[in-house]
């Protein structure tokens, strides 16, 4: 069944002239099928990587489209025109038109950046003018070229202060910090006039000190001084939104340009993209992939048609070697998308696996009603669901199917808002916890072995024949399994294990040793403690995983146990502390429960499944295609 | 603090890689060894093909050296936590700073990307800046306001002051060592008990190399002045202090700079009449003092972060051998960069650590 196992893929190798290289890249780009296989061809048969030049412009234009797009707005999606090849020479126009763009766009940023660095500058000054204006000093003192002394007011980096400080004490000079704001200091240095003023400015510049001017009306006029500041913050604030408008001026002359020029690299985009996948010797040149095996006919089409001289299709079934290497390609539904984005938390199938999504798709939204399951609560979970479907876009399908399996086993319980006021279809938990225990130990068995029989499928597929028999998860496993869980039952039914559940464990107990023992590779003690501990974490694993599903009865009691707190409480009060109690309390189940019982849940599918047979080392199907999404 | 279980293995790792480093008679004896036998006795001979341009081979070689030192620092601070694996990471910012100075002074020097990006380091990205963007900026300006959004926002000032005023560069350099260098002082003093105390000695050992050197060549060969070369400097926490390099800058001759030294450095650097000769006899006198640190310190950190500094130190000599070797260089020229200093190497005695 298709919906189980990825899509069956070819390798293809395609050989054309050198000069269709562009043309071809469109072709598999529009078609979307083909995976670039940046193995490639030998080297020593085709030593050229075309287009270097070309992947440099590319990849320079994008660069500055990039930095354009901090500064105009562009759509995000991108609607492109017909297909057809950017060459060279278009592609180094517009690179070189992006380029003068972009220096237009740098100078506006420069121009922004050096007006919020003067609104600073003006912050600071603001700041240290109130200090100054508080001091009993003629300011003019500080001001202009003194006979005899050196004197500076600025800001320094705090951290850079004490070393100045002692580097200026070297030269007889003064540091005095008399504010500290946002991790500067605003500082006065003074000292005789005899030291080189060059060697002073060498080391304020080295600290990143900056000069503070101080008009000398400050003291008696601090009202006018205040004025000017806020006439030259005025002045800044003029000159931003001038140079806003000059911008926005000059983005809506060149907008329509810039959309064509992301439409010009969409287009170039597929031959970059190739890489290493391309390969030419002189005239002739090979492109090699992958492309899901249905599809190949289609491929060898459009080839055809877009192509004006002959090309050389070749096409073969992936080697053995190199499974690990072809991209796994999973057809897909809307409702199956939620849980190909958890699968893909764990991993991308390998290459012939089994495809776990459909699987996981129903046990987890199995197990998460069995868990939660009421009716009230589980529409309540399907209606939020809903309400909230554009945030929560594909997930949506998630949370209905999972509000759904809550409602239906809420039926099955009787279950109603934690009133069991419904006579239920199968059975309330808490009438026979132990029959619940057992329903989910049950459960747990089947579903052990539906993955432990997947994983012997996948170790077929690859061609592992042993291990799929003696491995961890193969026959001989499953066969100690089955013949342990008979031999159990005997036990509680009849009071005995039963001879033939005891042979057979024992038979594939000593399979499983004498496997592990050939195929351990060390001295006989080191071997035999190997076998030992593997074939006892063997018998474990499956003891335990078998137990860790107790814990699907385990919360659907937990469920029911929590309701009966929850009218507890509500009994003790009033009439109408009654409601508000069942109605927060309800609330509170809904949202600590469902939380955890999601959590169980994936954790039961990652941990007792995926890891039994799921290697999760897979490559994602990544076919070239165009992009109309804003550009990377 | 890390617990004692973590301290335990970070003992025994940092005693397991010590095996790796060269012995002092390795060392002298590397200019003689040919080039194959160090290719394949360091893993080099994929990088070392002759099909490849000498240049791009040292490159390489390069590259591999410092991927072998950053794998290695990777293992040890694994299990370090808080300070202590925040100061070994920062450590390894200097190659993050070669990368930043190429690319400051290839944007001022207006060289194109391709040409910036062949001196810069393979940095792994958890040390590495954003040198991508960095690349690609098409102007100093670009550059230094993008810097600005970085953890290097106070040099990107310095930077955008030394452009405007079309100062030399070399300040600007200067202002990224000693910002880099006081950074570690400051790391290594935040730690706790034992370890901070160890790990001024280590990081105390190279600032006092580094300030000697920075004294000599700053007040010496370029001329400047008392207070210009204090500010680059930064005073560590062992000889060389504050007290002592206020006294030392102000001295106008090589060598009352030498006599003035605290004890052992006086008598380490007794005759050196060169800022190479003193560097070169500083640094086997750090080597030896690393090496009884990385030996015998209390503080597994501290032992670590020594491990790297001799390490740092064994792979730039393997490398300026091989460098030496391909380029064809003098072999006595190549022994001179290589060997240590053997008087420093009798200090001993002197150690005083």
């Amino acid at each position: 069944m298709r919906v189980f196992r990825p899509l069956r893929m070819k390798h293809v190798l395609i050989q054309v002239m050198t000069d269709e290289l562009p043309r071809v890249s469109l072709t598999l780009a529009d078609l979307g099928l083909f995976n670039p296989d940046y193995r490639s061809v030998e080297e020593k048969d085709f030593p050229t990587i075309p287009g270097a030049e070309y992947r440099r412009l590319h990849n320079q234009a994008i660069s500055r489209l990039e930095k354009i797009r901090r500064l105009i707005d562009l759509h995000e999606s991108l609607e492109l025109p017909p297909v057809r090849v950017i060459e060279e020479q278009e592609l180094s126009q517009l690179n070189d038109w992006l380029g003068e763009v972009w220096a237009i766009g740098s100078s506006y940023e420069e121009k922004f950046r050096r007006l919020t660095d003067d609104s600073r500058l003006l912050d600071q000054l603001e700041a240290s003018l109130d200090n100054f204006a508080d001091l009993k000093v003629d300011l003019s003192l500080l001001q202009g070229e003194k006979q005899f002394l050196n004197l500076f007011i600025g800001i320094v980096p705090q951290a850079n202060v004490r070393q100045l400080e002692e580097a200026l004490g070297l030269a007889d000079h003064l540091l005095y910090t008399f504010l500290v704001s946002e991790g500067n200091a605003n500082v006065i240095i003074v000292g005789p006039r005899d030291q080189a003023e060059s060697e002073l400015q060498s080391v304020l510049q080295s600290a990143d000190f900056r000069a503070l001017p101080i008009p000398p009306e400050l003291r008696d006029q601090p009202d006018r001084i205040r004025g000017d500041i806020r006439e030259r913050r005025e002045h800044v604030l003029k000159r931003r939104k001038a140079t806003e408008e000059q911008m926005q001026a000059w983005s809506d002359n060149i907008l329509v340009e810039l959309e064509n020029a992301r439409k010009v690299l969409a287009l170039a985009e597929p031959y970059v993209l190739l890489d290493t996948a391309m390969r030419s010797s002189g005239q002739l040149a090979a492109v090699t992939g992958w492309v899901p095996a249905r599809d190949i006919g289609r491929l060898e089409q459009a080839l055809g048609e877009s192509l004006g001289s002959p090309f050389l299709m070749t096409v073969r079934d992936p080697r053995r070697d190199e499974r690990p290497l072809v991209p796994t390609a999973l057809e897909r539904n809307s409702i199956l998308a939620p849980y190909e984005t958890l699968i893909k938390q764990y991993g991308i199938p390998r290459y012939g696996e089994v495809d776990p999504t459909p699987l996981f798709a129903v046990t987890f939204v199995l197990m998460f009603g069995m868990m939660f399951g009421d009716i009230g609560h589980g529409l309540v979970f399907a209606g939020v669901g809903w309400l909230l479907r554009d945030k929560l876009k594909h997930f949506t399908q998630f949370v209905l199917l999972a509000g759904a399996a809550a409602t239906l086993f809420g039926f099955l319980y009787g279950s109603l808002f934690g009133y069991h006021v419904l006579h239920p279809w199968w059975i309330a938990p808490l009438s026979d916890p132990i029959y619940m225990l057992s329903v989910a130990l049950l459960w747990g068995v089947g579903f052990l072995l539906t993955v432990s029989f997947i994983a012997i499928h996948n170790r077929v597929v690859i061609g592992d024949f042993w291990g799929a028999v003696f491995d961890n998860n193969g026959l001989v496993s499953v066969g100690l399994y089955l013949s342990v869980l008979g031999g159990v039952f005997n036990l509680q039914s009849s009071g005995s294990f039963g001879t033939p559940a005891a042979a057979t464990a024992l038979a594939c107990l000593l399979a499983l040793m004498a496997f592990k023992w050939l195929e351990i590779k060390a001295s006989p003690g080191e071997r035999a403690l190997v076998v030992l501990i593997e074939t006892l974490e063997t018998i474990t694993g499956y003891v335990s995983n078998t137990l860790s599903f107790l814990r699907v009865a385990a919360f659907s009691l937990n469920h029911v146990a929590l309701a009966i707190a929850v009218f507890t409480l509500a009994d003790m009060m009033d009439t109408t502390g009654h409601w508000i109690t069942v109605v927060l309390g309800n609330i509170f189940i809904m949202v600590l429960e469902g939380a955890i019982v999601t959590i169980q849940a994936l954790r039961l599918e990652y941990y007792e499944g995926f890891s039994r047979f799921f290697s999760g080392d897979g490559r994602e199907f990544k076919p070239l295609k165009l992009k109309t999404g804003a550009a990377k | 603090m890390p617990s004692s279980h973590h301290n335990t293995y970070l003992h025994t790792r940092v005693a397991v890689l010590s095996e790796r480093l060269m012995h002092p008679d390795e060392i002298r004896r590397l200019p003689e060894r040919p080039l194959e036998q160090l290719a394949a006795q360091y893993g080099l001979e994929a990088v070392l093909e002759e099909s490849v341009p000498a240049p791009n081979r040292n490159r390489a070689v390069e590259r591999a050296l410092i991927r072998t030192l950053i794998s290695e620092l990777s293992l040890l601070i694994r299990p370090m936590y808080g300070e202590a694996r925040e100061l070994v990471l920062y450590w390894a910012r200097k190659f993050e700073l070669y990368n930043l100075k190429a690319l400051i002074r290839g944007k001022l020097g207006g060289l194109d990307e391709q040409s910036i990006e062949e001196t810069l380091y393979d940095v792994p990205d958890a040390l590495a800046l954003p040198h991508r963007s960095l690349l690609r900026t098409e102007s100093v300006l670009e550059l230094l306001r993008q810097l600005e959004q970085s953890p290097y926002r106070v040099i990107a000032g310095q930077a955008r002051q030394v452009f405007e005023e079309q100062h030399e560069p070399f300040a600007l350099e200067a202002s990224i060592d000693q910002s880099y260098y006081a950074g570690l002082l400051k790391r290594a003093r935040e730690l706790q008990g034992v370890d901070s105390r160890e790990m001024k000695q280590v990081v105390g050992l190279q600032l006092d190399q580094l300030n000697l050197v920075w004294l000599l060549r700053y007040r010496f060969s370029y001329g400047l002045s008392a207070t210009e070369t204090y500010y680059q400097l930064i005073p560590s926490a062992r000889k060389l202090h504050r007290g002592a390099l206020l006294g030392l800058v102000n001295l106008s001759e090589f060598d009352k700079v030498i006599r003035a030294l605290p004890y052992p450095l006086d008598q380490v650097l007794q005759g050196a009449d060169s800022a190479i000769e003193v560097e070169k006899r500083m640094e086997t006198y750090n080597a030896m003092l690393q090496r009884k640190l990385m030996r015998h310190s209390p503080s597994a950190v501290a032992r670590a972060l020594a491990y790297l500094v001799l390490r740092e130190m064994d792979l730039k000599k393997l490398f300026a051998t091989i460098q030496g070797k391909v380029l064809a260089l003098d072999p006595a020229l190549v022994s001179f960069v290589v060997q240590g200093d053997a008087k420093a190497a009798r200090m001993e005695g002197h150690a005083g650590v």
